[in-house]
């Protein structure tokens, strides 16, 4: 190989320049430091247990999503009693500005759903058609 | 030195082995979500003689020309319970009257026209994106999470009975319904039998209404399942003449239109 030395640290520094998202962040970022600051929800238990829920609430919101607006499920059994499969299930526990946008913002992830979908924040009134 | 052969056996196996345990252990973590659509059809039937009654009478009262303009109660709940947006510019309202009369010198008659619920949906055959879809239960849903706001799907509408959201709704509502989706500006609607309600009702074994059918005074809506032959709308079926729109189509729409009293 020509000029092994200069390719070798090219490849060395096109790594680290790739590398660097993660060390810039490295150790920043800690759940823990979030989590005593959120908001304490209504009611005892989540729809699962809390680790679970903290680490995977994304995919069941997407889960729920499926079956819902494709299966018609509308219902969702766990060991915690049962839920409706809706995102305004959530607003029945938890506070959206001092729960989840105050995670979201420190973990910097802007979920598009509330385009779309209600959330406590929009402060419109509103008018309910489920008896 | 390992033959060819043998090498290339092993590389099978191992291969086999590893996708068998992947596909075994995806099963299992998956959840499973029963759905119970398959034993729904829903269907609805209305009575054109009494929505004549009632939106001539309004127009008399109110001193409305223009049919357009006309707010039966069916339409006003129907756009507060799934947040259809009020415009100066657009008609949003999922609920569409139209005027018709058979001959020149015949009264009148209205029908409200909603998505029909085809059977043969062209909607759904030309939508790019697989949003527009019919669920087992027969309703066509728009899956908005999907959506791109292309507009074919309104233009093979052969009953225009789609809209698109030129204005963000957010803006324009003044009260919402958080059961209901709310929508953004840039992609379309339609009636789905208020697909949030029913649905929720059927889970917790009430008798499933769409918001119109419960909003309407005199009955003129019938909402149920044309797959359970002692649901009032199989019965009125069974004994009445029935119109569907555009039935040379052959879209064979689940929206029936009742005329000639009883
Ligand atoms: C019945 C009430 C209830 C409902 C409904 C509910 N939650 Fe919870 N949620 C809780 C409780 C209680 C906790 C536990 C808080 C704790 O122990 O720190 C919790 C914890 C969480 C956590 C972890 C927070 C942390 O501090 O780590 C997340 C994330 C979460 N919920 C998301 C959701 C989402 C998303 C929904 C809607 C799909 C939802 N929850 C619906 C009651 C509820
Ligand atoms: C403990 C912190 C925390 C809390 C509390 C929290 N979230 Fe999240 N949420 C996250 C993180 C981190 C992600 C991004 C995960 C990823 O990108 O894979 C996320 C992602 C999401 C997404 C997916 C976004 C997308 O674009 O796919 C949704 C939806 C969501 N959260 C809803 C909620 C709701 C609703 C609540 C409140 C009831 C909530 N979250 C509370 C940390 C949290
Ligand atoms: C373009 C608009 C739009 C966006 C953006 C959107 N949704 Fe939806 N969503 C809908 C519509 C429309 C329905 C159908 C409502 C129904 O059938 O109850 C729905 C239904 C759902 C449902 C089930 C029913 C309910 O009432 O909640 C879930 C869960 C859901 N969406 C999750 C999400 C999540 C998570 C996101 C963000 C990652 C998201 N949606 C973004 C339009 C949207």
């Amino acid at each position: 190989m020509y000029h092994k030395q200069y390719v070798i640290l090219g490849i060395i520094v096109f790594l680290i320049i790739l590398a660097t998202p993660y060390w810039v962040t490295a150790g920043n970022i800690k759940y823990e430091d979030i989590h005593k600051e959120l908001a304490k929800p209504k009611g005892v238990n989540c729809i699962k247990d809390v680790k679970w829920m903290a680490s995977n609430h994304m995919e069941l919101l997407n889960e729920w999503r499926e079956a819902a607006v494709r299966g018609g499920v509308r219902k969702y059994q766990t060991k915690n009693g049962v839920f409706n499969v809706s995102l305004t299930e959530c607003w029945r526990c938890h506070n959206y500005e001092k729960f989840c946008k105050k995670c979201h913002s420190f973990m910097d992830v802007r979920p598009v759903c509330w385009d779309c979908h209600y959330n406590p924040g929009m402060k419109i009134p509103t008018v309910n058609y489920i008896k | 030195m390992i033959s060819r052969r043998k090498f290339l056996v092993l590389v099978t196996a191992g291969a086999a082995t590893i996708a068998t345990g992947k596909a075994l252990s995806l099963g299992e973590e998956k959840e499973k979500y029963t759905s119970e659509l398959s034993e729904y059809k829903w269907g609805m039937v209305i009575d054109v003689d009494k929505c004549t009654k009632c939106v001539t009478e309004i127009m008399k009262k109110e001193g409305i020309d223009d049919i357009e303009k006309v707010r039966p109660p069916c339409i006003v709940e129907c756009d507060k319970a799934n947040n259809v947006p009020q415009s100066d510019k657009y008609y949003y309202s999922l609920i569409r009257l139209y005027m018709v009369k058979e001959t020149e010198d015949a009264n009148p008659l209205v029908f409200p026209v909603m998505c029909q619920e085809c059977e043969h949906p062209a909607c759904v055959e030309v939508c790019l994106t697989q949003a527009s879809y019919k669920r087992e239960d027969g309703i066509i849903v728009i899956d908005l999470h999907r959506c791109i706001g292309c507009r074919y799907c309104m233009i093979a509408c052969p009953y225009n009975a789609r809209r698109f959201l030129w204005e963000d709704p957010k803006e324009l509502l003044k009260v919402v319904n958080p059961e209901a989706p709310v929508r953004k500006h840039g992609v379309v609607m339609k009636c789905e039998f208020c697909l949030w309600k029913i649905d929720r009702e059927r889970a917790e074994n009430k008798e499933p209404k769409p918001v119109c059918v419960e909003a309407c005074p005199y009955n003129a809506l019938i909402f149920g399942n044309l797959k359970d032959p002692n649901s009032e709308i199989s019965k009125i079926l069974k004994t009445s003449k029935v119109l569907t729109l555009r039935a040379y189509l052959g879209t064979n729409p689940k929206v029936k239109y009742k005329l000639w009293g009883d």
